[in-house]
């Protein structure tokens, strides 16, 4: 492209990049901007890292240019003098665009070529170690919700980002994603010589997330800059348009090129629906295992408190999800297809095991084949268990958190 | 041996960065054919007709901001023919 610019710009066309929301954050460690004035630094590190000679354009923050003119994320239009289309790719081409300036405009006697462009390529700022605190394991894809900062007295060094898995999609039960990103263009790491990063979470009536408070592992290293991530249990018993989960977060953030070291206060507004503009994250942890996303320092085990009052709790343990497949009421004993390998697991519930199904307290005989179910065990199983097998001791069932097929309305929309 | 080492990472580097921003900002030909099957591509394939504006047709007025945060309009494309191209840091 900038080979095209260097051909054509001094024969009259115009050349513009216009600057949009991210495809995939967290690639290079950028995040997602909060602000115009956050999206203009990328603009600037876009400028920096680039060297090219376009001009540069950002989206206003509603993405309404991205909105408007298609969506994709690499995009190209060509416009006549008069401002109309006359050509448009979803996926920049640079070879057609010449052949089409060619045909336009007219042929460049000696076109440039890449090698004689001499681009100066700068790499991301790094301000610390990174690579120190192990990614969290996710199972499948996930689904970013849409995060709103609120006002702050500083600027969001810390980026939140909330995905939430499939699973929740469907059925408003499974896990719910909570990431801490430092915005690198601030220049800022971590301080691991004081209490790591702290978040409390405030859930509306009909949704319990477990835990609702926790805390970043201890580092020996002084400073890095790795996310700090959290995998939570989320469960919504009944959708309620618009609702909200309210972070709070607690950091010491430092930058070293200004010499201060600070400790900051942040909320968060997470809206349970899918955020279009979000970008997807490539490759953050690969695929976990059974009950993945447990990570030292993890502040989780506690129920939450408070607003909760009244509605189940969720017990610690590691976690089964899945569909029921068989009851044997006799020998106490359920199996269920296993979500994270797609085989079936038999579990024992022992007699006085809390059960609930569709939001209510139910018993044993009250599951029904088909339902979807989380199953909170005592401890991880060694292996899957062959539902007919008798040999090897079942894992043992600590809760049952159920919902008949049919008790779901129509999901979320996950955005477009 | 310094020398040598800290240009040949640099080096790397540079083809390493070069490439992956190239996937985004098609900067040369080459870099940016390896980098476009990706399943944003997929997705936003089937949107993009209906959404963008079709050939022959004016873009609709909307507000940009320069790289210095004035106020820009797509209306101001007009003149000369202009190419404009999406993109962003990953």
């Amino acid at each position: 492209m900038e080979t095209i610019e260097r051909d054509y710009s001094s024969r009259g066309v115009k050349f513009y990049y216009i600057y949009k929301a991210l495809a995939h954050p967290e690639s290079n460690g950028y995040v997602q901007p909060f602000t115009l004035q956050e999206r203009l630094l990328h603009v600037k590190e876009a400028q920096r890292t680039l060297g090219s000679r376009f001009t540069w354009l950002a989206d206003n923050m509603e993405n309404e240019v991205k909105h408007k003119l298609g969506n994709a994320p690499n995009s190209e239009f060509l416009l006549d003098p008069a401002g109309k289309v006359v050509r448009r790719r979803n996926w920049s081409d640079p070879a057609s665009l010449r052949k089409d300036l060619e045909q336009l405009v007219g042929p460049v006697e000696k076109p440039t070529q890449v090698a004689d462009l001499k681009l100066k390529i700068a790499p991301p700022p790094k301000v610390a170690a990174s690579g120190v605190v192990p990614r969290i394991q996710v199972t499948g894809s996930m689904r970013a919700f849409k995060v709103v900062p609120q006002k702050s007295k500083e600027p969001h060094y810390v980026k939140l980002r909330a995905e939430v898995d499939q699973a929740f999609m469907s059925t408003g039960l499974g896990k719910l994603y909570l990431g801490f990103h430092l915005d690198p263009l601030y220049h800022v790491h971590w301080n691991n010589l004081v209490a790591p990063i702290k978040f409390e979470l405030e859930v509306p009536a009909d949704v319990t997330v477990t835990p609702s408070q926790g805390s970043g592992p201890k580092v020996k290293q002084p400073s890095d800059i790795d996310p700090r991530e959290f995998l939570l249990d989320i469960d919504e018993l009944k959708q309620v348009p618009k609702a909200t989960l309210k972070v709070k977060v607690s950091y010491f953030a430092c930058n070293d090129d200004e010499g201060w070291c600070k400790p900051v206060t942040q909320e968060y507004l997470v809206y349970l629906e899918g955020d279009r503009d979000a970008g997807s994250v490539r490759q953050r942890g690969g695929r976990g295992g059974f009950a993945g996303g447990q990570r030292p320092g993890f502040g989780g085990g506690r129920p939450p408190g408070g607003g909760n009052a009244g509605r189940p709790q969720m017990a610690a343990g590691p976690r089964l999800m899945g569909m029921i497949q068989k009851i044997d009421l006799k020998q106490r004993l359920v199996t269920a297809e296993d979500r994270s390998n797609g085989g079936p697991r038999t579990v024992h519930v022992p007699e006085n095991v809390s059960i609930v199904r569709n939001g209510q307290p139910a018993k044993l005989a009250d599951l029904k084949p088909q339902d979807r179910v989380m199953l909170i065990l005592t401890e991880a199983p060694a292996k899957p268990q062959p539902q007919d097998k008798e040999a090897g001791k079942p894992a043992t069932v600590r809760q049952i958190m159920a919902r008949d097929s049919g008790f779901q309305p129509t999901r979320r929309r996950p955005g477009q | 041996m310094l020398k040598r080492l800290v240009r040949s990472r640099g080096l790397l580097s540079t083809l390493v960065i070069a490439g992956f921003l190239a996937s985004t900002f098609s900067i040369s030909s080459g870099y940016a054919q390896g980098n476009r099957n990706s399943q944003s591509r997929g997705r936003s394939t089937g949107g993009f007709d209906q959404q963008a504006p079709a050939i022959g047709q004016p873009l609709p007025d909307l507000k940009l901001y320069t790289a210095e945060g004035k106020e820009f309009s797509t209306s101001q494309l007009k003149g000369s023919y202009t190419v404009l191209v999406f993109g962003c840091l990953t």
